[in-house]
This record gives C-alpha cells, sequence and structure tokens, in this order.
C-alpha cells in the first residue's frame, strides 16, 4: 500500500469539521478557528484543568497559529494570560524545546492531541 | 506507489491535460498527486462570469469508491458555498448517508457539475443561510453582489 499523505489544508478542514460536530471532544479542552480565513491560520483554543489538577480553577485561554509548514511542523502555541510556566519563551509561546510533545512531533498529531499534550505536562 | 487509485488518477489528469474541459485547469500537486488545483473559470452568463476560481481537490484513501474532497480557496458569493469556501453539492457530499457520488464520476465531471451549480444556486438546500435568503429575498441584489466579489476576488 503506498501511503497516502493528506495535505494541509484538508486536514485543518477535517480537525475543524471534528469541532462543528462536536465529535467527542473532552471536556477539558475546547478549540475552534479564530476568523473566516480560508487558508485557516489562526485558531483559538482553552485549557481548562480538572478539580484533580493542580491549576483547577484557571481556565487558560490560547492563540494558535498554523503555519504554511503545518503538520509537519508544531503550531505555535500562545498563552494570552499572564501566566508563568517554565516552557514558555519571552512572548508567552510554548517553546518546542521544552516541550517533548511538539519536538517529537509527528504529523499525525493535531490541534486537538497537542492541547491534551499540554494539559498533561503542566497538571 | 502505482496502485489502481493512482494509476486512475493519473489517467483522468491526462485526459484533463490533453483535453481540457470548457477553460479548467487540474495542476496535481509536485510531491502528491492526489492533491489538485483547479482554475475554474465563472460560467458565461452568470453573475460569476469573467472570475477565475481557484479551488483544491483532494483524493484521499477512499477514492474512487468515495467522493474527492473539493472546495474554493478564492471567496466566493453563493447560497451552497461557505465563507471557508466548502461546498454543498450532492454528489461530493462527505456524508456517505447523503452522498451521491459513484465510482463512475470523475474529477472532470465533478468540476463541471460545480461550474453547473454557479450557474443554478440551489436555494433550497443552502450551506450559507444569510446568502440564500439574500437569493430568496433580492434575487437581483444578490447577483450584483456576487458580481461584485468576483471582480474583487476572483480576477
Amino acid at each position: 500500500m503506498s501511503e497516502v499523505v493528506v495535505p494541509r489544508n484538508f486536514r485543518l478542514l477535517d480537525e475543524l469539521n471534528r469541532v462543528e460536530k462536536g465529535q467527542d471532544i473532552p471536556s477539558t479542552i475546547s478549540y475552534g478557528l479564530a476568523d473566516d480565513n480560508p487558508l485557516l491560520y489562526n485558531w483559538t483554543g482553552m485549557l481548562i484543568p480538572p478539580p484533580s489538577s493542580k491549576h483547577a480553577g484557571y481556565i487558560y485561554n490560547l492563540e494558535i497559529y498554523c503555519g504554511d509548514n503545518y503538520p509537519r511542523v508544531p503550531p505555535v502555541v500562545r498563552f494570552k494570560e499572564n501566566v508563568s510556566l517554565p516552557f514558555l519563551n519571552a512572548k508567552k509561546e510554548v517553546d518546542p524545546q521544552k516541550f517533548p510533545y511538539f519536538r517529537n512531533w509527528k504529523y499525525s498529531n493535531t490541534i486537538e492531541t497537542s492541547l491534551l499534550e499540554l494539559l498533561r505536562f503542566i497538571s | 506507489m502505482s496502485t489502481p487509485a493512482i494509476k486512475r488518477i493519473q489517467k483522468e489528469l491526462a485526459r484533463l491535460q490533453s483535453d481540457p474541459l470548457e477553460g479548467i485547469t487540474v495542476t496535481p500537486a509536485e510531491d502528491n498527486i492526489r492533491y489538485l488545483t483547479v482554475i475554474l473559470p465563472g460560467p458565461k452568463g452568470t453573475c460569476y462570469e469573467g472570475g477565475k476560481f481557484k479551488l483544491e481537490v483532494f483524493c484521499g484513501e477512499g477514492y474512487p469508491m468515495q467522493p474527492p474532497q473539493c472546495r474554493f480557496l478564492t471567496r466566493i458569493y453563493h447560497p451552497n458555498i461557505d465563507r471557508l469556501g466548502r461546498i454543498c453539492l450532492d454528489i461530493i457530499d462527505q456524508n456517505p448517508a447523503k452522498c451521491q457520488w459513484t465510482p463512475a464520476i470523475q474529477i472532470g465531471s465533478m468540476l463541471l457539475s460545480i461550474q453547473s451549480l454557479l450557474s443554478e444556486p440551489n436555494v433550497d438546500d443552502p450551506l450559507d443561510e444569510r446568502v440564500a435568503s439574500h437569493w430568496r429575498t433580492d434575487r437581483k441584489g444578490a447577483e450584483a453582489e456576487a458580481r461584485r466579489q468576483t471582480l474583487q476576488h476572483a480576477k
């Protein structure tokens, strides 16, 4: 079997489709498209740490940028609130070198799995 | 790499290039023959005339048993096409329960169907309700807006 590679735009449309249908998205995260640019660059996200987490009671709002090379490379994820977390750079973006899920990024990873891993990483 | 699906896509592309349909051009991506860029001229005598609309098509894992995915990259004002360029058309509906695709349909015939959707918007099965209601209540005004956006985005 030859490998079928889903190109960037259709991959992001699939991800959007999941959100729009509300298919089994865990309640600890949410995400969606930030504007109606057909090139699907800008997304927003939210981390809602569960009661068992030391971050319980906080909600983290995120800006997510999927560049032209996504999903060959991870999205850029920026925390909107002023939080101090060791894996953020000065612009409050997740530093891919300090977040193993981004450092070892795979094409099949998605915005959704990234947010879930991020939540696990801070918990 | 030469699965039956790939062979079929190659054959369809060869035919579309040697015998182009209605000014439609179809170009596969250099690194992915399943991923096509299409330039579709707006049909003559419609509010899309003169426009050159860019679309992208992906013949996924299920092709040709399942339809390609297809959407407009050029913004277009049409009741069956949404702001992200997604198209509501029975032969390419991604919901298997509603989809009228059969493997006998080819990429070329799909593109002709999309072109005829531009000639005959279907306001009874809209994707963008706001545009559809504009079409139902003020057809002339809606067509003028479509013509304006064609000039603005689809040169």
